[in-house]
């Protein structure tokens, strides 16, 4: 990254966030001011109908000492109202008749500042008084909340700044400038290198294109020089261009991801933000729609709408890698993006579960399309030095959107409810389309490149024992667990235990925070081990059996946490050895295979266990609860993935003697 | 908060009042006529009815009839419905509706109206009654609204006064009606539990049941540890409130009436029942449908109210020293004279 870039982009978060943080500091503020009179008032409700109400059984000659149930009364009243902490009745000494308090703690009667009482007003009454506690714990818990979820729209809107600063020096002047930057950066260290063109049309780039003519001519010289050397095969100046080549880099290039790569990642960040927004509530979205069906537990209904999503992305992706070249990559990127917002519109209005599984089936073809015409651009606009940055680029975009999308989602949720959610992610596939239509090319060179996937190499992968125990004891389960808790199980029970949107999309953050932090890390320890078989089973293993967690205390958050922060540490340890072994594995069967096949399938295995996901955590949760199906999918990935390192042991010692024979 | 879900459901019955008045003219321009006979006079169901009717603009004239409670023989109002050729004919009770529709499977029709809807009001089990094999599905000329409380919503209601220990059920070996429902309620116990004191009343040498030794039979049940005494709706009961409920009384025994009458003049403490008005209310929002064509008659489905009345009988409760949870108060009708 450029320095002009990260100063810049340190300046704008900081400008952001100093307002944000004023902002904050005044919302705040007034809630505070505005919540405490509404208590105040609702005391008074309170106690006002509590009056009334013991004043008619007291007319209706019920004896004040024979008042049934008045205690269970105000408790079923404290139950609805958190902001209340007790309601007594007291006699004229001010001993307590009837009285309940919540649980909380909370204020104690006699704290006369947050207590509000109110005597029984008719003639003939007994001088009674009615008192009801405001619990101030309660409006201090709300402001914390909203703090909460201010600081997260604070680092949402940090995180999607970047992307847009990312997304603005990818093109245009501010591409410019950059590429007259690292030119002079460059040149001022005595590297010589030619550096990728940059196309933007001004001062900058001009001067630019000029840098570059004059470096041009350099290295055309240098090549006439080395080809008359080369004629006269002079050793000694031969040697002398090798080093001048060696000290300034003429005749080479800069390893510099092509410019033209960044085009996708705006309008993919969008789109997948889409989709993430909907991950704290969709499950308890179509539990609400769906009617029982005979002969089905009602949690496996609810998984079929996931099921029809994920399948739909999984059968599509192998064909789609030709389908958006044949389209052109930008106009495959906007069809899915239509379809998004076709898909998201429609599930704000559908009115059961059929029509809901239509609408994200819709939306699945335009995930699947958009997610393809994306990659395809990265493969489109690099060549094979390029990829691994350009795919890091891909990935990026994802797992910010991945990090975002929830809690924004369950924040929207909470406050516009979940049809407006979903009219927000289908404005985002909009957004997606027009991002599309400004930033990617028309046309992009073509690069050759076989099918993704033949279909001749499914039977020496498959039967490659290690690759087939990779593929099935450890992506698969991977996928499954992920898609089983992140997507299904976790915002189920989080509806079950009570717990707002909001707070369901804090959780599901705590995977993707994961991820991004340790993957790089755990990434690289595993390429300088070279032990990426240990990493992924101790991946698999840690992933698995913090679910166990669940089994301590199914009743409060904590367990919930552990679990998916074990899940989220386990798959960083794996996600990267896991890619890079399909790699090693591959390499070693028959020449005749081809690698990208190797990777075709793969990825089809992957999201065949996403599509596995749902149902397996639908089947079970309406069999067995939260707790158990979370222990049973837990412990099956654990031993799936002790019995991957059991097969890789067994088959290792044949495979180095191979090597060994061989060389 | 769980009190109160047997009357917290929403009024599905009568939401038809909200329908907006559209095209309710009949083809002629002339109001529909719609043929009434009632079975003791003119009573609440028939206001419900009339309002209803009214509040949604449907234009309508009625030929009043009264059975005389059964003096009348139903063969005239037959006679008369095939002359006058009413658009509707209401009846009152399963007497009346049996009279003039008769049963679904009944062999020969001769004798009944097959070709005119009729919307019954008043009648307690359409199904025993042998008028329709089915409530859902009616599946011929007849629908209509029925007034009985479900079982388990009763006991739903008695629970939440008292807990049920043990319930007394005093009824008549007889009646197919009481018999179904003594058979609800020992299908319920297990779910429910509460365990259940049966007693039958005798009969006299014709096999009619009597009124000898109702006192007995209550104490009967009092000493088997009944906390509750259920008057069921049961026909011979219903003319023996004025025994049953002093003798129940007499040994500390709450009674639970499943009929108005029960509390309102039989001294039951408390009764769950459906009003009168809001089940004329019902019949006539099934009335609408058909004068609207907007259903055929046989497709409409007999239904109950969704919601019931409370009551609570307060000089009772203070005689039995048993008063109601207060929060009863706020949905109970209490009669405190």
């Amino acid at each position: 990254m450029s320095g002009l870039r990260i100063q810049f982009s340190v300046a704008i978060i900081a400008v952001l966030m100093a307002a944000l943080v004023f902002l904050s500091f005044q919302t705040a503020r007034r809630a505070e001011t505005i919540l405490q009179p509404q208590i105040e008032k609702k005391a008074d409700v309170v106690a006002r109908s509590t009056v009334a109400l013991v004043e008619r059984a007291l007319e209706l000659g019920i004896p004040l000492d024979r008042l049934e149930g008045a205690a269970a009364h105000f408790e079923s009243i404290l139950a609805g109202n958190p902001d209340l902490s007790f309601i007594e009745l007291r006699d004229a000494s001010g001993r307590v008749l009837y009285g309940a308090h919540s649980k909380a703690g909370g204020e104690k009667p006699g704290d006369r500042a947050n207590e509000l009482a109110m005597p029984l007003g008719k003639v003939g009454s007994a001088p009674v008084v009615v008192a009801v506690g405001m619990d101030p714990a309660y409006a201090r818990q709300v402001v914390s909340t909203l703090w909460l979820d201010l600081l997260i729209i604070m680092f949402v809107t940090a995180l999607v700044a970047l992307e847009l600063i990312y997304v603005g020096f990818g093109a245009g002047l501010y591409g410019a400038i950059e590429g007259v930057e690292s030119r002079l950066r460059t040149i001022r260290k005595g590297d010589l290198r030619l550096h990728p063109p940059v196309e933007a049309d001004s001062e900058f780039g001009r001067f630019a294109r000029a840098l570059d003519e004059r470096l041009a001519r350099l290295h055309a010289a240098y090549e006439g020089l080395r080809k008359q050397v080369g004629e006269r095969s002079d050793a000694v100046s031969q040697r002398a261009l090798d080093m001048l080549r060696e000290r300034f880099g003429l005749g080479e290039g800069v390893v510099a991801t092509p410019v033209q790569v960044i085009a996708m990642r705006a309008p993919l960040f969008v789109f997948m933000l889409a989709e993430e927004l909907t991950r704290p509530f969709l499950p308890v979205y179509i539990r609400s729609l769906a009617t029982p069906i005979p002969g089905l537990s009602q949690s496996f209904v609810i998984s079929l709408p996931m099921i029809a999503f994920l399948t739909v992305v999984a059968l599509a992706q192998p064909f789609l890698g030709s389908v958006t070249e044949r389209m052109g990559r930008r106009s495959s990127l906007m069809s899915g993006a239509v379809l998004g917002l076709v898909g998201y519109v429609a599930s704000a209005f559908v009115g059961d579960l059929v029509e809901l599984t239509v609408a994200r089936m819709v939306s699945a073809v335009g995930f699947a399309l958009v997610f393809a015409s994306a990659q395809g651009h990265v493969i489109d606009s690099t060549d094979i030095r390029h990829r691994s940055s350009g795919m890091a680029m891909f990935i990026g975009a994802i797992l910010v959107a991945g990090l975002c999308g929830p809690p924004i989602g369950g924040i929207l949720a909470d406050r516009i409810g979940i049809p407006g959610t979903f009219i927000v992610a289908g404005l985002l596939s909009a957004c997606s389309f027009v991002l599309a239509y400004l930033c990617m090319p028309t046309h992009t060179a073509r690069r050759a490149h076989g099918p993704a996937i033949r279909w001749r190499d499914f039977g020496p992968i498959l039967s490659s024992p290690p690759l087939a125990a990779l593929f099935f004891l450890c992506a698969m389960p991977a996928k499954i667990i992920l898609v089983a808790f992140c997507f299904f199980l976790v915002p189920l029970q989080m509806e079950a235990m009570g717990a707002t949107q909001s707070m369901t999309g804090r959780m599901l953050m705590i995977y993707p925070i994961a991820m991004v932090l340790l993957v790089p890390f755990f990434a690289a320890l595993a390429d300088r081990r070279n032990k990426r078989a240990h990493f992924v089973a101790v991946g698999g293993l840690l992933a698995g059996l913090s679910a166990f967690a669940v089994l301590v205390d199914a009743g409060s958050f904590l367990p919930i946490v552990l679990m998916l922060l074990g899940l989220g540490i386990g798959q960083a340890m794996s996600i990267a050895p896991l890619s890079g072994l399909v790699g090693e594995l591959g390499r070693a069967l028959s020449p005749s295979v081809n690698e990208n096949s190797v990777y075709g399938i793969f990825r089809l295995v992957e999201r065949t266990g996403n599509a596995l996901g749902p149902l397996v955590a639908g089947t079970l949760l309406g069999v067995y609860g939260f707790s158990t199906t979370v222990a049973i999918i837990g412990g099956l990935t654990a031993v799936c993935a002790v019995l991957f390192l059991a097969v890789i042991g067994l088959l290792r010692p044949a495979k180095f003697q191979l090597h060994a024979t061989g060389s | 908060m769980r009190r109160r879900t047997f009357l917290g459901a929403a009024a599905v019955g009568i939401a038809g009042a909200v329908v907006p008045a559209l095209g309710a003219e009949p083809a002629s321009g002339k109001p529909f006529r719609i043929y009434r006979v009632t079975y003791r006079g003119r009573t609440e169901v028939e206001d419900g009815f009339d309002d209803y009717l009214a509040a949604n603009g449907v234009p309508v004239e009625f030929i009043e009839r009264d059975a005389n409670r059964g003096a009348v023989p139903m063969a005239d109002f037959v006679a008369e419905i095939r002359e006058l050729k009413p658009d509707l004919v209401y009846t009152w009770g399963t007497p009346v509706t049996l009279g003039i529709a008769g049963r679904y499977d009944a062999k020969d029709k001769q004798d009944f109206i097959t070709d005119i809807p009729i919307v019954f009001a008043l009648v307690a089990s359409p199904v025993a009654a042998g008028l329709v094999a089915d409530r859902e599905h009616p599946d011929r000329n007849l629908t209509g609204a029925v007034h009985v409380v479900p079982t388990e919503t009763q006991l739903r209601a008695m629970q939440s006064y008292r807990p049920i220990g043990r319930l007394g059920v005093l009824y008549t070996a007889s009646e197919q009606n009481s018999v179904s429902i003594i058979e609800e309620l020992r299908r319920l116990q297990g779910t429910m539990g509460f365990g259940l004191v049966e007693r039958q009343f005798r009969v006299d040498a014709e096999g009619r049941p009597s009124p000898d030794g109702i006192e007995e039979l209550v104490g009967e049940i009092a000493a088997e540890g009944a906390n509750w005494l259920y008057l069921l709706p049961d026909t011979f009961l219903g003319t023996q409130y004025d025994r049953v409920t002093p003798a129940a009384l007499a040994v500390k025994l709450p009674t639970f009436g499943a009929a108005e009458l029960a509390i309102r003049q039989g001294g039951a403490l408390v009764a769950l029942i459906s009003r009168y008005y809001s089940v004329g209310q019902l019949a006539a929002s099934k009335a609408v449908k058909i004068l609207r064509n907007e259903v055929p008659v046989g497709q409409i489905p007999i239904e109950t109210l969704k919601r019931f009345s409370l009551i609570i009988n307060m000089p009772v409760a203070k005689q039995l020293e048993l008063y109601p949870p207060i929060d009863m108060l706020n949905y109970a009708e209490v009669l405190t004279g």
